[in-house]
């Protein structure tokens, strides 16, 4: 399967703590990829390296044959953890900003979602609730037509009902010929979307398997395949 | 790109500077009309102290209004920069560089602004303070005016056109190099991890001191060197036009060394908590 992309002996320290350690990963095409780990695995330092928001002690990151820089910034699309829309701005301002600086994001598709939410396009994002910002995130950022998404714990602190919304909104927005990278430690709530998982332990790829692969071989569903991996 | 970061940082950053330089054109004008009007004539203790109080209040007003811009321009660079804001400005696919220019011109055009509203409202108050206390002393000024401007030209060999585009081209740049002071001491403050905003104040000092050493150098050692008992005017006004060459061209090769100090930071070395 083609690599979209390849990450070869990648290491982040700060200071002595080493956050990824030597790691080599491939990423396939047409995936969607769980990133698996517990807190302080390493996960977010590796993702904000792909984003080109952290810049690597040693090793390489080349996603769709580029060093992290502009060409892959215009290819990924990527929700971090946190709100990182200025609260001042207008629901609109927002779209337009993608619309301006993103030649792949489809303004329609991120309408009808709006739309959908009911959340008026000249709202102001600090009148509206922490969860509803969080969504009309997730929805600009699934409106682009990227090879690469990467969603960092986009379902962390959410309730049930919210957690729905948003993966039905990956889901419906994503496309066959794009991969998605999905950060999470609520294993139970994502399994049923994934083809594949990796899982992270202190900044090294435990494992990358396919979830059906998991299955079978050991007859156990993602969350407790986890389970006993991570067991203290 | 850049027309489009100019197009966001002006609308979304309009805001704040504009309400300041509002204020203090609203401050000058309640100054003159209170200058201006017949109670400022009046022999009165309490009046006095009100006088007092209210001059005080002015002068505090548009110190605090031109710095209140600066500052705010710091914490948005700031802000947009390394903070929440920064995953959003970083994973633009835009250049560094673009993303720096963009704000740096936001950035010298509101200082600007601010610069001319601040040389207004003292020129304002002035004439007031003048037409209140020394009717005849407007007059004379305004009189005089040209023949200090003509003394000043025929001492600098310039005529009137090349002196104001000097002054506009050197007051640009010496903002921009303000500006750029700004910008790359809170870039070298992210190399303070867990103290970046400490890191920025302090990097900001440094530069400041080093600035001001750098300037005393370069401006007293020409003037010792300077042959004063050969003056004449002609070698006085050589010399003032080559030191405001000097400077302007110091000024721009500073710019430069700050904006690449910005602008490699950025690109090398961003680590975004």
């Amino acid at each position: 399967m083609e690599a979209l992309a390849e990450i070869k002996n990648l290491t982040k320290a700060y200071g002595r703590k080493v956050a990824v350690n030597d790691m080599n990963l491939t990423i396939p095409r047409g995936r969607i990829i769980g990133l698996l780990g517990p807190n302080g695995s390493g996960k977010t330092t590796l993702i904000k390296m792909m984003s080109g928001l952290l810049r690597p002690t040693s090793g390489s990151i080349l996603i769709n044959g580029c060093r992290p820089g502009i060409d892959t910034k215009a290819k990924i699309s990527y929700l971090p953890e946190r709100t990182y829309l200025q609260a001042d701005m207008k629901v609109c301002d927002a779209v337009a900003i993608f619309q301006d600086f993103y030649p792949d994001f489809n303004p329609e598709r991120a309408k009808a979602m709006l739309d959908s939410l009911q959340v008026p396009q000249d709202a102001r994002l600090k009148t509206l609730s922490k969860g509803t910002r969080e969504k009309i995130q997730l929805i600009l950022v699934m409106s682009r037509n990227a090879d690469l998404f990467i969603l960092d714990e986009p379902i962390a602190g959410v309730d049930p009902a919210a957690r729905d919304y948003i993966l039905n909104t990956i889901l419906t927005n994503y496309n066959g010929n794009s991969s998605i990278l999905l950060s999470t430690h609520l294993i139970s709530d994502i399994e049923n979307i994934l083809d594949e998982v990796i899982f992270i332990r202190e900044g090294q790829v435990l494992a990358q398997m396919g979830v059906d692969q998991i299955r079978e071989e050991h007859g156990q569903s993602v969350d407790s395949y986890f389970r006993r991996v991570f067991a203290c | 790109m850049l027309k489009k970061l100019l197009k966001y940082d002006w609308t979304l950053y309009w805001r704040t500077p504009a309400i300041i330089n509002i204020f203090l054109l609203i401050i000058t004008g309640v100054g003159v009309i209170f200058l201006i009007s017949p109670l400022w004539k009046l022999d009165d203790q309490l009046l006095e102290y009100l006088k007092v109080l209210a001059g005080f209040f002015y002068v505090v007003s548009i110190f605090a209004g031109s710095m209140a811009v600066t500052i705010y321009i710091a914490i948005r660079y700031y802000k947009n920069l390394y903070t929440d804001e920064g995953y959003l400005t970083n994973t633009l696919p835009v250049a560094p560089w673009q993303i720096i220019l963009s704000k740096l011109l936001i950035s010298v055009a509101w200082n600007l602004i601010t610069g001319i509203v601040v040389m207004l409202s003292v020129f304002a108050l002035f004439m007031a303070f003048l037409r209140t206390f020394d009717s005849d002393g407007v007059q004379e000024v305004l009189r005089n005016a040209p023949e200090i401007m003509q003394f000043l030209l025929d001492f600098l060999d310039m005529n009137a056109f090349t002196l104001i585009l000097f002054s506009v081209v050197y007051t640009v740049i010496s903002t921009t190099f303000s500006v750029l002071m700004i910008f790359s001491a809170i870039a070298l403050g992210q190399l303070f991890t867990g103290h970046r905003v400490a890191g920025a104040v302090l990097w900001y000092i440094l530069q400041y001191v080093v600035v001001q050493i750098a300037s005393a150098v370069f401006l007293n050692a020409p003037i010792m060197l300077f042959n004063v008992a050969g003056f004449t005017r002609s070698s006085g006004s050589t010399f003032i036009r080559a030191l405001w060459s000097g400077q302007t061209l110091a000024t721009i090769l500073g710019s430069l060394l700050l904006f690449f100090i910005a602008e490699s930071m950025l690109r090398r070395n961003l680590n975004l908590e």
